[in-house]
């Protein structure tokens, strides 16, 4: 009898094919925060970097999992196919853990070739695998209940619980800043059981849930939200849908722009939010000090001022590669709207390109500044109660600078990423992709390179110098084709110049370095949705 | 031709190396029923995605309602409807929320018509769009292009997903109340007794190019079937004028042939034949002649 392994490996390869290396390039724009430290020799004893460490670790593993996740697709297909269940789904999830520890190794290493960080591989790689595995039971079949959103929370504390563990986050003063960290660097007997048993009461799940799945003929794959949405208007009193009244197109549009795209980012930094007032809190009760709150609360928050522009990075990116890796077929039009995160629908109807970019401009500058605001929030209800307390934030957090200063800073940087970030995909990926410019910042740091810059300085130069270049050409073709006004052109300039001006006083020591050029290039990135939104939008629209 | 609502002229269009549509000509006037034919594949939706502005014509030149799609989306599209054949609407969104949606960008959306429709469709306004059956997302798609009724209904595949009662009742129904109402409907479809009993014109497509166009009246009467009796025996079927698909053996071969009578005749009178039998074809035999 032949094997199974060969045909299901031939399928694997072929419905993906040099889709399987996206899970590495998805993550080269995370690599890029690391430019700035690139020049420290001894990363490993800098305890500030902790946070970016465990940041990075974590949104690698969410970006990889998930791409081999949706490189995997649907196992339905085998259904009808004459294999047997545990043949299935060894398959898939052996390889799947497999591919998720081969990426999560390399990409670490790499990481810590570029800069001597002391990543944690193994122990990273130990997590990244269990989480995938762990998560095959539940995305393996159907969600149709209530239960499973329960299960969601439930498994994803425990890892988290587990990760952190690792990482010093102890109900004590400093948290992840203490010296007693040792970050995962090796692998504990405990861990490695722990390990085992997860993986292997997962297979079995997993193999018991595909089966059952098999049996079902439906898709029964959004009563799992429609029940958490029932469950919402429950909590909300609404258990009807009540009619909406819509002044304008331009109304409607920003409803649905920001309930369809927009709602995840701000709701996310809600969440984090609390969180970290709900850990804080509980370290009070377990030290039984009320002045660890403040910078507990202050030093987590820093943390979810970082993540924030990584989740804006990540959605797109997640939601890139799942339409690349779901759709072998590649269907040229839906799936070019679907890829820049737009409905097709929103293209069907009477509604110009430019009103369209203006919504969808809009809303994410809604969504942005609703997670500045959060942040803001937050940050400064944890400077006032240090000041009730007499705490010394700047002190404790380990600050060089002011506190209110770091905090300005940080809610600001994070804003503008935030919203660069959660625009890449219309107004910057496909402008790269379709004009084949992605060739271009590999020829200027050849050439930056050619003229004795080192490496990092020369990465970060040909970043902003890309920038500045699609940049300029955005707001040429804006001004040509009528998308913009020049009044509005030179507001948007005018602000932006003068961003850039901060930024080189806020890092006037040397006065280009990495971080004022990587940051230039955000200030960069965030003006071009500006001009280049409206001129994509209409590519794609009539392509 | 006046009062044109449609009028391409000599469109082509590539997808990399596949030719999708071909110097394709069409002109389609203002009311009645317009069946577009053809295989899968054979370039209806790539022809109707041109009609909406969602492809740029290559080669030669779209005009609806006057105007280039591309160039002025919102004059044309606040008067098209159209249904998808891949019915891809927003799966969030509940059913309500999507006709409230519609609503706002459609000046003369006629609120009580999407009412009944909803009711005769039997659509739940509290059901999400995504939980939604293939039936009744064909359904919604329908009234959400039916209730701002508009100058132009543009239906791909309209019976996909449908039962035959809706099919046969309520579609023929909408189609032909919008064809009487003076406006214009255009639908592809790969079930010919469907366009048979619906158009008043029809085209047949096949591989990107347009292979007939006509009111579906001429077309019946320019086709039929013939036996002929030849007075020598014959391997291979006698070329005839206007004669396409010959069959048969020896001295009697039949065919499909395209003309008028007269022409039948004088071919047949050419050629020493003898005209055995002669009999209407219907639409589906047509198409299959034209595309063998």
């Amino acid at each position: 009898m032949q094997s199974y392994i060969a045909p299901l490996a031939w399928e694997y390869y072929a419905r993906n094919r040099w889709k399987l290396l996206l899970p590495l390039i998805a993550n080269i724009p995370a690599s890029l925060v690391l430019l700035p430290f690139a020049g420290l020799e001894s990363a490993v004893a800098v305890k500030e970097l902790v946070p970016i460490q465990i940041v990075l670790t974590l949104s690698m593993v969410l970006i990889v999992g998930f791409s081999v996740q949706a490189s995997q697709g649907s196992l339905s297909r085998f259904y009808l196919k004459p294999i047997s269940t545990i043949q299935l789904v060894s398959f898939y999830y052996w390889t799947g853990a497999l591919l998720v520890a081969t990426t999560v190794a390399t990409l670490l290493a790499l990481w810590q070739w570029i800069v001597p960080l002391g990543f944690p591989i193994a122990g990273s790689v130990l997590f990244a695998v269990v989480c995938w595995c762990s998560f095959q039971p539940i995305v393996r079949g159907v969600l149709n209940s209530l239960g499973w959103i329960l299960l969601v929370f439930v498994l994803l504390s425990c890892l988290t619980i587990w990760y952190l563990q690792h990482y010093g986050i102890q109900l004590r003063r400093g948290g992840m800043m203490d010296s007693s960290i040792h970050e995962w660097a090796s692998l504990s007997r405990a861990d490695i059981l722990f390990a085992c048993f997860v993986i292997t009461v997962s297979f079995v799940l997993t193999t018991w849930r595909v089966s059952q799945d098999r049996c079902r003929t439906e898709q029964y794959d959004w009563i799992f939200v429609e029940k958490f949405s029932q469950f919402v208007e429950r909590l909300l009193g609404r258990r009807s849908c009540t009619q909406k009244h819509f002044a304008s197109p331009s109304h409607a549009l920003r409803w649905f722009d920001f309930k369809h795209r927009c709602s995840v980012e701000p709701l996310l930094v809600v969440i984090n939010s609390i969180a970290m007032w709900v850990s804080a809190v509980l370290s009070v009760i377990a030290t039984q000090n009320l002045q660890y709150i403040p910078s507990v609360v202050a030093s987590s928050m820093s943390i979810v001022a970082f993540m924030q522009p990584c989740i804006a990075l990540a959605i797109p990116m997640i939601s890139y590669i799942g339409i690349s890796m779901r759709i072998p077929q590649f269907l040229e039009s839906s799936s070019s709207y679907r890829t820049l995160g737009i409905e097709p629908y929103l293209f069907r109807l009477p509604v110009q390109s430019k009103v369209l970019a203006a919504t969808i401009l809009r809303s994410s500058s809604l969504s942005s500044l609703l997670g500045f605001a959060v942040l803001l929030t937050s940050f400064t209800l944890a400077g006032i109660l240090g000041q009730i307390l007499n705490t010394q934030m700047a002190e404790a957090m380990g600050l060089k600078i002011p506190y209110w200063k770091f905090v300005l800073i940080s809610s600001t940087v994070s804003l503008i990423a935030t919203f660069a970030f959660s625009l890449s995909s219309i107004a910057f990926i496909p402008l790269v992709i379709r004009s084949k410019l992605w060739i271009a910042p590999f020829v200027i740091l050849a050439l930056l390179l050619s003229f004795k810059w080192s490496i990092p300085i020369a990465i970060a130069g040909a970043i902003l110098i890309f920038v500045l270049c699609i940049l300029v050409a955005a707001t040429i073709i804006a001004l040509m084709e009528n998308d913009v006004s020049v009044v509005y052109t030179l507001g948007i300039w005018t602000l932006g110049i003068g961003l850039v001006f901060l930024t080189l006083k806020t890092f006037p020591d040397p006065p280009f370095s990495i971080q004022s050029l990587l940051t230039i290039a955000v200030i960069g990135l965030a003006m071009l949705p500006w001009f280049s939104t409206a001129a994509t939008l209409r590519k794609v629209r009539s392509n | 031709m006046s009062n044109l609502v449609i009028d391409i002229k000599n469109l082509s269009r590539k997808f990399g190396d596949k030719q999708a549509l071909s110097d394709v000509s069409v002109a389609i006037p203002e009311g009645g029923v317009f069946g577009l034919i053809g295989a899968n594949g054979a370039g209806k939706t790539t022809l109707i995605k041109h009609l909406l502005g969602s492809h740029f014509a290559q080669s030669g030149s779209v005009s609806v309602f006057g105007v280039d799609p591309v160039r002025e989306p919102v004059h044309v599209l606040s008067k098209i409807g159209y249904v998808s054949e891949d019915r891809d609407l927003p799966g969030w969104m509940k059913i309500q929320e999507i006709i409230d949606f519609t609503k706002a960008f459609y000046s003369n959306w006629d609120s009580t018509y999407a009412t009944e429709l909803m009711h005769l469709f039997e659509l739940k306004p509290n059901q999400r769009v995504g939980t939604l059956s293939r039936g009744q997302s064909a359904r919604i798609c329908l009234l959400l292009a039916l209730a701002h009724r508009p100058r132009l209904l543009i239906l791909d595949e309209p019976s996909s997903g449908l039962d035959t009662i809706i099919r046969r009742d309520i579609l023929t129904a909408i189609i032909r109340t919008t064809a009487e109402e003076g406006r214009t409907v255009l639908f592809s479809s790969h079930l010919l007794d469907e366009v048979e009993r619906l158009a008043d014109r029809v085209a047949i497509i096949h591989q990107g190019r347009i292979l007939l166009q006509n009111s579906l009246d001429s077309l019946l009467e320019s086709f039929r079937r013939v036996t002929l009796r030849f007075p020598d025996s014959h391997h291979v079927a006698p070329g005839l004028e206007g004669c396409l698909n010959g069959r048969g053996k020896e001295h009697d071969w039949s065919y499909v042939h395209r003309g008028t009578p007269a022409d039948l005749l004088q071919a047949a009178s050419f050629a020493k034949a003898q005209i055995l039998e002669q009999h209407p074809l219907s639409l589906d035999e047509i198409f299959v002649a034209c595309v063998s």
